[in-house]
C-alpha cells in the first residue's frame, strides 16, 4: 500500500504494531478520557451516542477504547448522570453496535468499565471508598467505608461487566485508576486508611487492583486488559502517594500480569493543573518514559497533556511509550488522525484546553467542544455540514471567530463567501486576547492560524482594510443574496463616566491589539475575562495594576472550569482587586471607586483601561436591513458570549444559509 | 523520643487552646462572610498534627441567631463529625488565623486552600451546603470549580 505524505513523515505513529494476538493499525490509542453524559439517566446508550461513536470509530485510532460504563447496579459506580451501565445484558444491543462500528473501521475495540469510587454514586447521594476521608470538593457525595463483602462483590461485578464487554463483540476491556476513582482510592494513602488485608502498606494498598486484575484475567483470559494508573497524583502534599509509590503500583499491575499500562496524570482533587492550557505540551511525558522503563515488557500508552502528533511521534521514536493515547484532540477535531496521515496538519482544528468540556461535565451537562460545534449533535442533521439546497453569494463582515467559522461552513456547502474585514488580519479580538493569554498562547493562536489556513484553502474572499459602511453597500449592492453580521463587540466607553483628561480612558481592545502602548500605572474597569488577561498579562510586563469589577466576584463570565486558574495568577501576582466597586469618576490622576459599603476610595493611575461593558457592534443591521435579501446576525455582535458561542453561533449560521 | 512526642503534644494543646476571644473576635471582625449562614451552620478546623480521635480538639465556628460563636470541641472521627466544612491546617496558619495582626485572615486561608497548605474537607453535599447559605463563603474562597480534571 502507498504510503501517504503524512505517514512516511510521521512514520512511528502510524506504523502497525502486534499487540498480543491482534494487528493494531498504527500506534494511537482513543482513550476514554471522559463520559459523555449523553445517555439516558438509567444507563442506556441513546441515539446521540451512537451518532457519537460513529465519528470516533471513523478517526483512524488503532485502538479504540469505548467510554467508561458503570458495572454495579446499585449505581455506586456511577459518576455521571448520563453514563452508561454495562451491569445486566439488557444493555448489550447497544454495546454490540459500538463494538461492530469500532472494527468495521479496522479499530480494536476496547470497553472502559468505570467504577468512580469517590466520584461515584451520584445518584444515591453517598459514595463508597476504602476509608471515610471526606470530600474536598464540593460536587461529590459523602463517603462511605466500603466493607469486605463489598469489595467482593464490586470485584465480582468487574469481572462480569468484563467478560460482557467481550460478549458484546469487543476485544478486551480497561479499568481506571487515577483521578480519584475506586481502584484509585485502594491505592492511594489518601483515601486508603484500612488496617485490614487492603490498607496499610503498599503492597496490601495495590490488593484491590491485583484482586481485580486477577478477576477480570480469569473473566476475560483470552482478551486483553488495559489499566489505567497515575504515573503522580499530585496529591502527595495531603498525605497520597509518592510518585515512587505510583510506580511501585504499577510495576504490582506489570507483576499481576495486565496486557497495557495507561500512564495518567493528577487527582480531580490536585491543586495543580494536569491539562490545562497552563501546562505546556509535553510536561508529562518523563512519567511515560519512566513507565516504560520500569516495564519494558508491558505496552505502555500515553496522551496526557500531549496533543501534538509530531510530538507524539517523536515519544515514539525515542521508545518513551508504545501508543500516543489522544482524546480532547479529537474531540477538537475527529480528522486529525486523518490530516497528519495526509500531511494536512495545518488544516488541524487543535484542541485549546479551554475546559469547556469539563466545565459542562462538572455542571451535569452532556461535554461539548469549544472547536467542535458538532461534538454531541451528529444525530441532529441541523448540525450536518450539508450541500446547500440553493447556491448562494454570501458576505459576511467580520473576520472574528463567529465570521471565519460561518464562512468556513457556508463555502464547504456550496455557497460563494467573501468576507470583509476593516483591520488587516483575520482573528478579531481573539488576536488580542490570545497574545495576552498567560497560558500556552500557541493554543488560542491556532484558532487564528486555522481560519487562515482554511480560508486560502477553500478560497474564501477575504476583503482585509475594508469597512463595510452604506458607501460600500451602494457599490455592491445585489452582489450578495445573504449578508451576516459579524461584527463583535467593543467596549461601551459611554456607559462609563466622562473621562476628565484625553487619552486617559481608553478601550481594552485597543490596548490588547496594541493600537494604544499602556502606561506604567494602570487601572482597568471590569474583572471579567477580557479584563483579567489583560490585567495579569501587563502586570507580568512589569505595569501596576489595579482590576475594579463591578460584581462580588471576579471572573464571571470564565468558564467553571478555568476560574480558579484566572483567580490564582491574580493572587500570584499580587494584582490588587476591588470587587463590588464602581468607578464614578476618571481623573486625570486616576479613578474614584464607589464600594459596596458605599464607601468611596480613590486610586491613582496613569491610565484607564476600559475591559467593561462589552456592547454588540450591531450598527450595521439597521444599515443593511433594506440591501440585501437575507440578513444575519451571529456571535458576540448578537449577544456578548464569548470564544465558544461566537464559533458555534458561526457553525450552526453557515450549516443553515 | 518520649520528650519529643510530649512537646510536641503541648504544642498541639498549646494551639487548640488559644484563646476563645481571639476567635470570636475574628468572626465579629468578618461577620460580612458569614452573613447568609443560617443557625446551625458549623466550621470546623482542626490541627495537621492530630486529627486522630480521641485526642484531637477541633474549633468550631457555629452559626446563630447573633451570628458565627467560636467553641473547642473533640474530634469524633470523620464518620461521626457533626460539621459542614472541615479545614485541616497546620500550627503555624492557625495561629496566624487566630492572630489579630494577620490583616488578610481569610484571604490567607482561600491562598492556603488552594496550594493546598490548608486541607479543605467538605462533609456535607453542596446542595446541603448551598441551603444552609454556604454560597458566598465557598465562592469566596474559590472553591467552585477546583480541580475537576484541570
Amino acid at each position: 500500500m502507498t504510503q501517504r505524505a503524512g505517514e512516511k513523515e510521521l512514520k512511528h505513529l502510524f506504523e502497525p504494531a502486534k499487540w498480543l494476538g491482534f494487528e493494531v493499525k498504527n500506534r494511537i490509542k482513543y482513550g476514554a478520557c471522559c463520559v459523555s453524559n449523553y445517555n439516558t439517566r438509567d444507563g442506556f446508550i441513546t441515539p446521540r451516542e451512537l451518532a457519537r461513536t460513529k465519528v470516533i470509530a471513523e478517526t483512524g485510532c488503532g485502538i479504540i477504547t469505548n467510554q467508561g460504563a458503570y458495572p454495579d447496579p446499585e449505581g455506586l459506580g456511577k459518576a455521571y448522570f448520563r453514563q452508561v451501565a454495562i451491569f445486566d445484558d439488557k444493555f448489550l444491543p447497544q454495546f454490540e453496535m459500538i463494538a461492530r462500528m469500532i472494527k468495521d473501521n479496522g479499530g480494536i475495540a476496547i470497553q472502559q468499565i468505570l467504577h468512580a469510587g469517590r466520584y461515584g454514586g451520584i445518584d444515591l447521594g453517598y459514595c463508597i471508598q476504602p476509608s471515610i476521608v471526606p470530600q474536598t470538593l464540593p460536587h461529590f457525595r459523602p463517603p462511605r467505608e466500603i466493607t469486605k463483602k463489598q469489595i467482593r462483590q464490586t470485584i465480582k461485578e468487574h469481572a462480569e461487566a468484563a467478560a460482557r464487554s467481550i460478549k458484546a463483540g469487543f476485544d478486551g476491556t480497561e479499568v481506571t485508576s487515577f483521578m480519584g476513582y475506586l481502584l484509585a482510592t485502594f491505592n492511594s494513602k489518601f483515601t486508603n486508611k484500612r488496617t485490614d488485608e487492603y490498607g496499610g502498606s503498599i503492597e496490601n494498598r495495590g490488593r484491590f487492583m491485583r484482586e481485580l486484575i486477577d478477576a477480570i484475567k480469569q473473566a476475560t483470559p483470552d482478551h486483553p486488559l488495559v489499566v489505567r494508573l497515575n504515573g503522580t497524583e499530585l496529591m502527595d502534599k495531603w498525605g497520597g502517594n509518592s510518585e515512587d509509590e505510583c510506580f511501585e503500583l504499577m510495576e504490582q499491575a506489570g507483576r499481576c500480569g495486565v496486557d497495557m499500562i495507561s500512564v495518567t496524570v493528577g487527582w480531580q482533587e490536585a491543586p495543580e493543573s494536569s491539562i490545562g492550557r497552563d501546562i505546556p505540551p509535553g510536561h508529562w511525558n518523563y512519567l511515560a518514559a519512566r513507565a516504560k522503563k520500569l516495564l519494558p515488557d508491558t505496552p505502555v500508552a500515553f496522551g496526557v497533556r500531549l496533543p501534538d502528533p509530531i510530538m507524539a511521534n517523536q515519544c515514539l521514536a525515542e521508545g518513551q511509550f508504545d501508543f500516543w493515547e489522544v482524546c480532547r484532540p479529537l474531540l477538537a477535531d475527529p480528522d486529525l488522525i486523518h490530516k497528519a496521515s495526509e500531511g494536512r496538519l495545518n488544516e488541524v482544528k487543535r484542541c485549546i484546553g479551554s475546559l469547556n468540556c469539563l466545565s459542562r461535565l462538572f455542571r451535569d451537562l452532556p461535554y461539548t467542544c469549544t472547536m467542535n460545534p458538532a461534538l454531541g449533535h451528529e444525530v441532529e442533521p441541523e448540525y450536518n455540514v450539508k450541500p446547500a439546497a440553493v447556491h448562494k453569494n454570501v458576505m459576511i463582515v467580520g473576520a472574528g471567530p463567529a465570521g471565519m467559522e460561518c464562512a468556513i461552513t457556508a463555502k464547504r456547502r456550496g455557497h460563494d463567501v467573501v468576507v470583509f474585514e476593516r483591520s488587516e488580519r483575520i482573528g478579531g479580538n481573539l488576536v488580542g486576547y490570545a497574545t495576552h493569554d498567560l497560558a500556552h498562547k500557541n493554543d488560542l493562536a491556532s484558532v487564528v492560524l486555522y481560519y487562515e489556513v482554511m480560508a486560502k484553502k477553500l478560497g474564501i474572499e477575504v476583503r482585509l482594510n475594508t469597512e463595510v459602511n452604506p458607501k460600500l453597500m451602494r457599490g455592491i449592492l445585489h452582489q450578495f443574496d445573504a449578508a451576516v453580521v459579524a461584527t463583535g463587540v467593543r467596549i461601551d466607553m459611554l456607559a462609563l463616566p466622562v473621562p476628565e483628561a484625553p487619552g486617559i480612558l481608553v478601550s481594552a481592545e485597543d490596548v490588547a491589539l496594541g493600537r494604544v502602548s499602556p502606561a506604567r500605572k494602570l487601572v482597568v474597569i471590569g474583572g471579567g475575562k477580557v479584563g483579567l488577561t489583560l490585567a495579569e498579562s501587563l502586570k507580568s510586563s512589569g505595569c501596576e495594576v489595579v482590576v475594579i469589577e463591578r460584581e462580588k466576584r471576579i471572573a464571571g463570565d470564565v468558564m467553571p472550569s478555568w476560574k480558579w486558574r484566572h483567580t490564582a495568577w491574580i493572587e500570584e501576582l499580587e494584582i490588587p482587586t476591588y470587587t463590588s466597586s464602581r468607578v464614578t469618576r476618571i481623573g486625570k490622576d486616576g479613578v474614584t471607586i464607589v464600594d459596596g459599603k458605599g464607601e468611596e476610595k480613590k486610586i491613582a493611575a496613569e491610565m484607564v483601561i476600559a475591559a467593561w461593558p462589552a456592547r454588540g457592534n450591531q450598527e450595521l443591521v439597521g444599515e443593511l436591513e433594506w440591501s440585501v435579501d437575507e440578513l444575519h446576525v451571529c456571535g458576540d455582535c448578537s449577544v456578548p458570549r464569548g470564544l465558544t458561542k461566537a464559533i458555534h453561533d458561526g457553525y450552526l449560521l453557515g450549516c443553515r444559509l | 523520643m518520649r520528650r519529643l512526642v510530649v512537646s510536641m503534644t503541648m504544642q498541639i494543646e498549646q494551639v487548640m487552646q488559644l484563646a476563645l476571644a481571639g476567635w470570636q473576635t475574628l468572626l465579629d471582625r468578618h461577620t460580612d462572610i458569614f452573613h447568609s449562614m443560617l443557625p446551625g451552620a458549623r466550621i470546623g478546623f482542626l490541627s495537621k498534627d492530630d486529627f486522630e480521635p480521641p485526642s484531637a480538639m477541633m474549633i468550631v465556628w457555629e452559626a446563630g441567631a447573633e451570628g458565627m460563636r467560636a467553641s473547642y470541641e473533640p474530634f469524633p472521627g470523620f464518620e461521626k463529625v457533626k460539621i459542614d466544612l472541615l479545614f485541616i491546617a497546620d500550627d503555624a496558619a492557625i495561629r496566624r488565623l487566630h492572630d489579630p495582626h494577620t490583616p488578610t485572615p481569610f484571604a490567607e486561608i482561600k491562598s492556603k486552600v488552594r496550594h493546598r497548605d490548608i486541607l479543605l474537607y467538605v462533609v456535607r453535599p453542596r446542595d446541603e451546603l448551598l441551603d444552609c447559605g454556604y454560597e458566598d463563603f465557598i465562592d469566596s474562597l474559590g472553591l467552585s470549580f477546583m480541580g475537576a480534571c484541570r
